[in-house]
């Protein structure tokens, strides 16, 4: 365990989006605001407290290896499923939905939580070559994936439960799935959609699609309202004249729609700096994926970029009008424990598979003196312990 | 040729963060807005939804939901213009004291809200809530609201909206049909099968019963919700009490909307934003008929005691065939107006007891309102005897006026009245003159399972099924839930008496199974299908029981005889049913039908201590079939 081989990028992109969301909660909670009236300091002061907590897991997954986590994949899922299938039966409801568990001043939410174990167990399951030929090899992950996929939906919960079957088709891609097998999964889904849109959404979700095969149709008042207050921070951020006041009351400002706080207070600059440092984050990503040698930790890096990846593209795209209003939350940057906690357990396991990546050249190359790694020195037993795997 | 697959994975999410950043270059550099709605204020309501209305039988509405004008008032615009409340005051016809009381209950509610905030958080909800409107008075006159409305400087910050207020146009007729409405803290947790029901908020628990469109609660911040609760929106909910309003609530209800309030302080302009349509309920057909019932009710309310004292009188008519009522009352009865904000307190109070009267109580199905039947039962014990062979229609008894030396309650009501004996009786005669002894007799014959089989049967002990929240089920008293039978008892429960109690739904439900020829109806008020279920009673003796029930009206030892309905052709049978032996005192009644030889009416009347059933509630009977007489054909 090097500390050296920490990823100082990755970490600080996450740190600085998650800066951004502290500034967007200090904005809503600010004592001017009286549009946002129910955001408080006290949401401020959890989520700082959340963060810290967040930070000192996530530094402490980071000294085992990731590789412990394969052990504990199956076992940690299946905890993540029973604690969703209990939500359904004992759970409280809060505004409507079954999707948090209360625990004194805070609650849980298992489908923040689900999202990471989906990942380690598909990966699990897909680390070995031979099990993604066989026919065997896709019921099961597709199997992982509909229960959450079911379990999240019916709470309801849509916008996470869309997440997981894009995910588990990009984790079988890189996985190195046939085509032909990929391409019937992707018919499947796009059969599977127009019956879920006519027997499985309720009336007012399949509303809120129409509005994008409709121009006509208008925005709900809560896109519109985010598209003003992104519209109104034009390219530096909104100037406030005299006697203004913070404008735009949208519901769940603070969560669902934190981004359009930060196009509204910093305008376009602001904005595009929030959407590169996701970018920079993807990209980190793909890199960390693309150079470990290990299919496992290549599946988990790939598939909790692609769980962020659509998220934020979800998320921004509601916050701007392009995409339809699902409750999704922002990464790193929104309000909410349950969120911030999931973002920095995956940040940490993405971490922990670039610090142990290995140069898949032969140890000839090091022992010669023809490759050298900065930090790395061969180590025999190292090797060894690999190779006992 | 899986790191090339990664490589592709990563592309492709990347792309549509360019698309999005196009868009935003878009939005925030071509197109970027004005900052010129940010002088609007704005706060979030609900749109209220219209109840469905309620219908009788011939579509006149018995209740529907009227638009009143509430006034509401932003107390921070208010308070620019020091002599807006006295003005106010004379516009609305009311002494300036009752303004400042409603203005300063605004400021409480206000104060109330920033309870066990943080200290920091104070100064913003106070100025945020001096900035919305709250209610000030509900149902202001017409011409008020459009001089508010047209002169927003002499009135500032006094925001007109049209609320809906159910208004019940029949009044204290068909009450207890109806029901009425309440705001939602009367709202019970649901139903839910976990041992430990789950702590609710009034929101989730309105939720969760339906009271708002789906989709609703996406729309609404939690703390948003909170924030409406906390101004008592929800409270303001009329959820149903009782009645109609709430076996039927599923139908008649409707969904509120939600919506924003835009008002720019400068102007006085005032814009509503719609988040969410509000949805009205449906309408509800009922079997009653409006117009019979404010005759009946008419007539109840002139029942008199043997004593000359007004009592309390309950009737109910329905068609025999299908069991549907047709009307349903009694003459202590209340003005569900009352229970509908703005409400009097007076009204209230009075309508919770009214001198023992309780007139919130539905007299005709609910618990507790069960009493003593008497006589009529001696039409269940006919059936039970003749059905079960164990006498023939024909057969007779001699009473002696006493019936055992040993049991002094066991004497017929002649010899206690008049010290006299009915002789030689057959079973039409002794339900003609309602003989004790003929029935004291049977129950040396007839096994009491039998007895009490034929009374489940025919609806006793047990609940109708009608569909109007807490019914009754009265009681029929058995060797089983009276370990101490004697066989004093079984004489006494043999002519109805000893602790039978019933409601009048299920006397009502008897007499129509002997009108319609031995079918089970299940009685109701609302629409649905209720079919009858046949109870195999022979035809003979069912022409047997109703030669006798035509008898006690047109016979000359009638107990009936002595009243307006020998004029009329119907067919029943007198009641006393005592439930003061000290005091001689009784509850009266009359059970039923018209005309005798094909009913289309069952009639059922108690007249609460009213004495005889003959002399108090038969001629009551004898007024509401006159009545139904008049109405036209196939009614």
């Amino acid at each position: 365990m090097k500390l050296k081989r920490l990823n100082w990028t990755l970490l600080a992109c996450a740190l600085l989006l998650t800066a951004f969301g502290l500034y967007s909660l200090s904005i809503l909670a600010s004592p001017a605001n009286l549009a946002s009236v129910s955001v408080t300091t006290a949401h401020l002061v959890k989520q700082v407290i959340f963060l810290g907590v967040s930070s000192v897991l996530a530094f402490i997954l980071l000294f085992p290896s990731y590789q412990v986590s394969r052990r504990f994949a199956y076992l940690s899922y299946g905890i993540c499923a029973a604690a969703l299938v209990g939500l359904l039966i004992f759970g409280p409801y809060t505004r409507g939905a079954r999707g948090w568990i209360p625990l004194g001043p805070i609650s849980l939410q298992p489908a923040e939580f689900m999202k990471i174990t989906f990942v380690l167990a598909v990966a699990r399951w897909l680390s070995f070559a031979h099990e993604v030929e066989s026919a065997r090899s896709l019921a099961v992950p597709i199997l992982f994936a509909a229960l959450p996929t079911a379990l999240v939906f019916v709470q309801p919960d849509l916008g996470n439960a869309i997440l997981f079957f894009p995910v588990l088709l990009a984790m079988l891609f890189v996985a190195g799935a046939p085509r032909r097998r990929l391409l019937a999964l992707v018919l499947i889904a796009l059969v599977a959609i127009p019956i879920t849109y006519a027997f499985g959404l309720k009336e007012y979700q399949r509303n809120r699609l129409i509005v994008y095969v409709h121009p006509d149709k208008n925005l709900s008042y809560q896109q519109e309202q985010s598209l003003r207050a992104v519209r109104s921070g034009a390219f530096s951020g909104r100037d406030v004249p005299e006697g203004a006041r913070y404008p735009f009351h949208i519901p769940d400002r603070h969560t669902d729609f934190v981004y359009s706080v930060v196009a509204e207070e910093l305008g376009f600059v602001g904005s595009t700096a929030v959407l590169g440092l996701f970018a920079l984050f993807f990209l980190q990503a793909g890199r960390i994926a693309h150079r470990t040698a290990d299919p496992y930790g290549r599946l988990v890096v790939m598939g909790l970029a692609v769980f962020w990846g659509l998220q934020v593209f979800i998320n921004v795209g509601m916050n701007i009008g392009v995409a339809p209003i699902t409750g999704l939350t922002l990464p790193f940057v929104s309000y909410g424990g349950s969120s911030l906690l999931t973002c920095f357990l995956s940040l940490a396991t993405i971490l922990n598979v670039d610090m142990r990546w290995v140069p898949t050249f032969s140890s000839r190359d090091l022992d010669r003196g023809h490759v050298s790694i900065r930090g790395f020195e061969p180590q025999p037993f190292y090797w060894f312990r690999l190779g006992a795997r | 040729m899986q790191r090339d697959r990664v490589l592709l994975v990563a592309t492709l999410l990347l792309l549509p963060l360019g698309g999005l950043e196009a868009r935003l270059a878009w939005l925030q550099i071509l197109r970027p807005g004005a900052s010129a709605g940010d002088l609007l204020n704005r706060s979030l309501d609900l749109a209220p939804a219209a109840r469905g209305r309620i219908l009788d039988r011939e579509g006149r509405v018995l209740a529907w939901d009227d638009w009143s004008f509430d006034l509401h008032v932003v107390v921070e615009e208010l308070e620019r213009r020091p002599q807006a409340p006295e003005e106010l005051a004379k516009l609305l016809d009311r002494p300036l004291p009752e303004v400042a009381q409603a203005l300063e209950e605004i400021y409480r509610k206000i104060e109330k809200l920033m309870q066990r905030r943080p200290e920091r958080e104070k100064p913003r909800i106070y100025t945020r809530e001096r900035r919305t409107p709250y209610p000030l008075f509900k149902a202001i006159s017409r011409d008020a609201a459009y001089a508010i409305e047209t002169n927003p400087d002499r009135f500032p910050g006094c925001v007109v909206r049209e609320g809906l207020r159910r208004t019940y146009p029949y009044g204290e007729v068909g009450a207890h049909v109806i029901g009425y409405l309440g705001p939602a803290n009367a709202l019970k947790d649901p139903p839910t099968s976990d041992k430990e029901p789950p702590k609710l908020s009034r929101f989730d628990k309105l939720l969760k019963q339906g009271y708002f469109s789906e989709g609703f609660e996406e729309l609404i911040d939690h703390e948003d919700v909170e924030l409406l609760a906390r101004r008592g929106i929800f409270d303001q909910i009329m959820v149903p009490i009782t009645g109609v309003e709430k076996t039927w609530d599923d139908r008649l209800r409707g969904h509120p909307g939600l919506m924003v309030l835009e008002r720019d302080p400068a102007t006085g302009r005032k814009n509503w934003v719609e988040l969410l349509a509000a949805r009205p309920g449906e309408d509800v057909k009922l079997s009653v008929d409006a117009e019979l019932m404010k005759d009946i009710a008419g007539i109840l309310a002139e029942a008199r005691g043997e004593d000359g004292e007004p009592k309390t009188a309950t009737a109910m008519v329905a068609d025999p065939a299908t069991g549907a009522i047709l009307a349903m009352g009694s003459s202590a009865s209340f003005d569900p107006n009352a229970f509908i904000p703005p409400t009097r307190k007076a009204d209230l109070d009075r309508y919770l007891d009214d001198h023992g009267r309780k007139p919130l109580r539905n007299r005709c199905s609910q618990g507790q309102a069960e009493v003593a039947l008497g006589s009529i039962f001696k039409i269940v014990t006919s059936v039970a005897a003749l059905q079960d062979g164990h006498v023939r229609p024909s057969d007779t008894f001699v009473c002696n006026g006493k019936y055992r030396a040993d049991l002094p309650s066991t004497n017929c009501w002649v010899w206690n009245r008049f010290h006299s004996m009915h002789g030689e009786v057959a079973l039409a005669s002794a339900l003609e003159q309602s003989c004790n002894c003929y029935f004291y007799s049977l129950a040396e014959r007839v096994p009491l399972g039998h007895l009490s089989a034929w009374a489940t049967r025919l609806g006793f002990g047990t609940c109708t099924g009608i569909d109007l929240p807490s019914e009754g089920d009265g009681n029929l008293p058995s060797p089983l839930t009276h370990p101490r039978w004697r066989t004093g008892d079984s004489y006494s429960l043999f002519i109805g008496q000893h602790e039978l109690t019933v409601t009048p739904v299920q006397v009502l439900k008897m007499i129509c199974a002997i009108a319609n020829g031995g079918n089970a109806v299940t009685p109701h008020v609302g629409p649905g299908e209720f079919p009858p279920r046949p109870l195999g009673i022979r035809p003979e003796n069912l022409a047997a029981i109703r030669e006798g029930l035509n008898a006690v009206v047109h016979g000359d030892r009638g107990t009936a005889h002595e009243t307006e309905l020998r004029n009329v052709d119907a067919a029943g049978k007198t009641g006393s049913a005592t439930f003061n032996v000290q005091h001689k005192r009784a509850h009266a009644w009359f059970a039923g039908y018209a005309p005798a030889d094909r009913p289309r009416y069952a009639i059922v009347v108690l007249v609460e201590d009213g004495g005889s059933g003959g002399h108090t509630a038969a001629p009551l009977a004898a007024r509401i079939t006159a009545r139904l007489e008049r109405a036209p054909e196939g009614r």
